[in-house]
């Protein structure tokens, strides 16, 4: 609920507090106090943010871009955003914002229906996932998530949102969430999976479960 | 944990390794320095605010648009070259008996000094000659109430001599203004149709920009009233004092 009206307040234009952001002399000292709210409010959230959007941009220069954009537009919106709601929500909101905004610069990603596709011919029966595994092999199986699926993913299973504060994140139903999610984790499991089976680890456990 | 959010795809160490794979991602450490120097850039220069950036330029805007709106009525025509300019493109819309009244009304009042505080009656008239008396009485009295004489005056535009009455009130300027007709140079002749008659005296009225002119013609002269009043107001003006004037103009015919 706070996530949410943390968001409309930055999808809208009424004005929850006065706009600091002016030349006045008496709006200085106003300003200055934003400030200092908004850097509590935002900064402790700057490195969540940065990894997100690494990790869907799969480019670490790209992502800071974004990042920075992400808290300048959070800046310049904050004077609308609401003590006491969910910043974390609403940053997250704008990184999307700005992400879906670079897509369109600088590449095209999958579509769902290409997913979809991508899916059917991947999706196998759950096998257990070795342990074995390193971080890097598990990020790079992550990176090889469709976009779509990776952002639910990162947002629900990584950064611990609800099904509802992801669904307004991504501006898409609630059950578009779940399902993206169920399957965005299951096509995880295949790669690693598929990983863990180029090292020679969990073959026999595999088979056992074919069999 | 998010235990809303588990289901039989991945299971909790799973989601733990996950969860530490992408943490582990190292931040660049001046990734917060540029962050807060691009919002320090946002914020220093106070330009950016609506007030600041709007409301000059609509200020701009109501200066423009008055200026344009005191151009067209004549008001910012600093030079004479100007000034006539503005005098000729308005006597274009109206017909040529009624042109040497609001000529006249144009050059001596509209771009004349007009005093601040009324002069008194004989101070405004001491130029002018006592034999026009008589009208001038005339035009004291029947003026628009709200009208005070400012001025009275023989000047010459064109080579004509004009007897010229100047009235103000506190918005508006009237005057009412004789002049001799030339050879050939009358209403009836020129084929005007009067917008009213009063007492048998036909009166002809024109409107060009914010002017009014309303006419009458009596033996050699021709007198008008011309003012920024409404044109219904001005032809008014003129009616309340038409009988007295035509008589006048006629007695110095004979």
């Amino acid at each position: 609920m706070a996530a949410s009206k943390a968001m409309e307040t930055w999808m809208s234009d009424e004005p929850g507090r006065p706009d600091f952001r002016t030349g006045h002399p008496s709006a200085a000292a106003a300003a200055d106090a934003a400030r200092l709210e908004f850097d509590a409010a935002a900064m402790p959230h700057l490195n969540d943010l940065f990894r997100t959007a690494t990790r869907i941009l799969g480019d670490r220069s790209r992502a800071e871009d974004v990042v920075q954009e992400v808290y300048l537009q959070a800046w310049k919106s904050f004077h609308r955003f609401e003590k006491g709601t969910n910043c974390r929500a609403w940053l997250f909101k704008i990184l999307f914002h700005c992400v879906n905004h670079h897509r369109r610069k600088w590449f095209r990603f999958p579509l769902l229906k290409d997913t979809e596709e991508f899916l059917e011919s991947n999706l196998v029966a759950a096998t257990p996932i070795p342990q074995s595994l390193t971080d890097g092999e598990i990020l790079r199986a992550l990176d090889r998530l469709p976009a779509d699926f990776r952002a639910v993913v990162l947002l629900v299973d990584v950064e611990e949102f609800a099904y509802k504060d992801a669904a307004e994140i991504l501006a898409v139903p609630i059950g578009t969430v779940m399902s993206r999610l169920s399957r965005g984790r299951k096509l995880l499991r295949e790669q690693l999976l598929e990983v863990a089976q180029s090292y020679g680890i969990g073959r026999a456990a595999a088979k056992e479960q074919g069999a | 944990m998010n235990n809303e959010n588990m289901d039989t795809g991945m299971n909790q160490e799973m989601l733990a390794r996950l969860r530490n794979a992408v943490k582990s991602e190292p931040v660049p450490p001046e990734l917060q320095v540029k962050v807060r120097r691009r919002i320090d850039a946002r914020t220093a220069p106070p330009r950016f605010g609506w007030r600041n950036t709007w409301v000059p330029a609509a200020a701009m805007l109501v200066v423009c648009a008055g200026a344009a709106v005191l151009y067209q009525v004549g008001r910012l025509r600093g030079t004479v070259e100007d000034q006539e300019s503005f005098i000729a493109s308005t006597l274009q819309s109206v017909a040529t008996p009624l042109k040497p009244g609001l000529d006249d009304h144009i050059h001596c009042s509209h771009y004349g000094r007009v005093p601040k505080t009324l002069p008194g009656v004989e101070e405004a008239t001491k130029a002018l000659p006592p034999k026009y008396g008589s009208l001038l009485q005339v035009v004291t009295n029947r003026a628009p109430g709200e009208f005070r004489i400012y001025g009275a005056h023989l000047c010459k535009r064109g080579g004509r001599q004009f007897v010229h009455f100047q009235l103000k009130s506190s918005r508006r300027l009237l005057s009412v203004i004789v002049v001799r007709k030339e050879a050939r140079e009358s209403f009836v002749r020129h084929n005007l149709a009067p917008s009213v008659m009063a007492s048998g005296i036909p009166v002809y009225s024109a409107g060009s920009r914010q002017f009014q002119t309303a006419a009458i013609e009596s033996g050699e002269y021709m007198a008008y009233v011309v003012s920024d009043l409404p044109a219904e107001q001005n032809t008014r003006a003129m009616l309340a004092m038409a009988r007295e004037v035509s008589e006048i103009l006629a007695a110095w015919k004979s």
